[in-house]
């Protein structure tokens, strides 16, 4: 039992540190600036999160203020880091080729599962220019809603209450 | 009989069991998406699950510990004159029955008186 009580304390000194910690406010680095509008709240660099609405339309514009003039080989993409191993997925944002524009605007509608109501992505996004980086942002994103009601989670907590019964019986000693 | 632990079994119990804190922690929005605590958690609760498979501290008999008290006497049989069951009064109360009185006599004669000394 004594070694039961020292792991489940290096457990809460390793585990609460980390779960606690998070990102002080969206990042924008680069000559860069970028936001997009959701209904009557416009979300952009200040904001260190964005609560957003499951489907809707979103209203984005960003731009690059480095002087520069003339076509030049562009590319971005925007993309939701996952934990290691599994990297990073690429969302429907990206761009690639040759351009002659120093801003964009445009409407993009999205429409999400319930199943993503609760957790927190980090969406973050690069642009390119003639093969370097020049900016990079993220900010962290959740869906409004209730994560209760997601029924992934109802599902995942029932299960849990399994696993930890199963996990129990595994400690028990067998007769041989 | 010997006692045997389940470690593969805890192997997988632990791992299951990470795997869903994990999802849990991560659809609740307690963790972000790119935690690695979300591929360490499953992996800790593996080893665990392991050890203490392994180990099996439920249902294991326990250590009869050995006091430093002196032993118990043996047992000795109950005296005759003790009182039994069944021999107690109404009142539940069993006094023990005093001796008889000594018979009334006369009294021992008293020793002459002694001769005074001479002066």
């Amino acid at each position: 039992m004594r070694v039961i009580r020292i792991v489940v304390a290096l457990a809460i000194v390793v585990l609460v540190p980390v779960l606690t910690a998070s990102a002080a406010h969206a990042t924008l680095e680069g000559p860069c600036t970028a936001s997009g509008k959701i209904s009557a709240t416009t979300y952009d660099a200040h904001l260190a999160t964005a609560k957003i609405p499951r489907t809707g339309d979103v209203h984005w514009k960003g731009a690059i203020n480095n002087g520069g003039r003339g076509q030049r080989p562009i590319e971005g993409k925007v993309y939701v880091k996952l934990p290691p191993p599994f990297g990073r997925v690429q969302l429907a944002g990206s761009w690639n080729g040759p351009s002659s524009l120093y801003a964009n605007s445009g409407t993009y509608h999205y429409d999400l599962p319930e199943v993503l109501v609760g957790p927190k992505f980090t969406v973050s996004g690069h642009h390119a220019e003639r093969g370097a980086v020049v900016c990079r942002g993220s900010i962290e994103v959740q869906l409004s809603g209730s994560p209760i009601k997601n029924p992934a989670l109802i599902a995942s907590l029932v299960i849990t209450v399994f696993a930890i019964l199963n996990f129990f019986l595994a400690l028990r000693a067998k007769v041989v | 009989m010997r006692r045997r632990g389940r470690p593969i079994r805890g192997f997988f119990a632990g791992l299951l069991l990470g795997i869903f804190l994990s999802l849990d922690l991560a659809l609740m929005g307690a963790v972000k998406l790119e935690s690695p605590v979300l591929t360490i958690l499953p992996a800790a609760l593996a080893v665990l699950g392991l050890i203490l498979g392994w180990w099996a501290p439920l249902g294991r008999p326990k250590k009869v510990r050995r006091s430093k008290a002196e032993p118990l006497p043996e047992p000795v049989a109950w005296p005759d004159d003790a009182p039994v069951e069944g021999s107690m009064t109404a009142s539940g109360l069993s006094f023990p029955v005093p001796p008889p009185p000594p018979p009334v006599g006369a009294p021992p004669a008293a020793p002459p008186p002694a001769e005074p000394p001479s002066i």
